[in-house]
């Protein structure tokens, strides 16, 4: 059980127990088994470079950022530098 | 039909993703042992991991998660939780850890810098945005220029300072292109 999960058709969107910031959710199920990193402030793709997502997972991300970001407070964060002012 | 969140921007740090390809936890002596896609293997004792002691959990089994990129950790109750693969990874790698610092140091920087732009287009110094926030000058200037993250309550404070509603402040940093 991850801290925050939605499914998006088959795209998975998901936060974890432990994880390090900044605050960032993981996309799984994209194309060909992909997946990427998406920066829970400004919903970018952190990793990897050109990989697209899907309308429906990008609308997604938008309707449960504000939901990600709550679930974000909870996460274990290893490495990091400081706590979140 | 697809669309890209901010291309321009995106980059390829070269970072893997911490992608594990097997994972055994040995009760006996309660050691994790992980190896991870470039072929690094590592054993270490599940107390050792900084945040074992937090996380609270007493592993029963363990298996790499969707993609390799997550370790999920099931106790003996059957209760489950994910632990990155890049976390993971950056507590058995030190030249991994530096390098995962250092992206995701750009990355808060990058974040920050779209948060200046927002207040700046609202013609709001750091000064007045403080004043009207109740927020410490120098706490505004760590998260814009990437020294902190802001939690989910400051940024509900910034959007107040700045006239927006929380949703407003979001949508016009995801708005906020070239950085």
């Amino acid at each position: 059980m991850t801290l925050f999960r939605v499914d998006c058709g088959r795209v998975r969107i998901e936060i974890r127990e432990v994880d390090h910031g900044p605050p960032h959710c993981h996309v799984s199920g994209l194309q060909k088994g992909g997946g990427v990193v998406v920066d829970l402030l400004t919903l970018r793709v952190t990793r990897l470079l050109g990989l697209s997502l899907p309308v429906a997972v990008s609308r997604c991300l938008r309707d449960n950022q504000v939901a990600m970001l709550e679930a974000w407070a909870e996460v274990i964060s290893y490495p990091d530098r400081k706590e979140p002012l | 039909m697809t669309t890209r969140i901010d291309p321009g921007a995106a980059c390829d740090t070269g970072l893997a993703l911490g992608g594990i390809t097997e994972a055994r936890f040995i009760a006996a002596d309660s050691v994790l042992y992980v190896r991870f896609e470039d072929g690094l293997e590592r054993a270490v004792r599940w107390a050792d991991l900084p945040f074992a002691p937090r996380l609270g959990v007493t592993p029963a089994a363990v298996s790499a998660g969707s993609s390799g990129e997550c370790l999920s950790v099931m106790d003996g109750s059957g209760r489950t939780v994910d632990v990155s693969g890049e976390s993971l990874r950056a507590v058995l790698d030190e030249e991994y850890r530096t390098q995962l610092l250092s992206v995701d140091d750009t990355e808060r920087k990058r974040a920050g810098a779209r948060l200046r732009m927002v207040r700046e287009d609202l013609g709001l110094s750091q000064l007045e945005l403080s004043r009207r926030t109740g927020i410490a000058q120098e706490s505004l200037s760590r998260i814009e220029t990437g020294r902190r993250d802001p939690r989910l309550g400051t940024l509900q404070r910034l959007a107040r300072g700045m006239g927006l509603s929380l949703e407003q402040l979001l949508g016009r940093l995801s708005a906020t292109s070239g950085l």
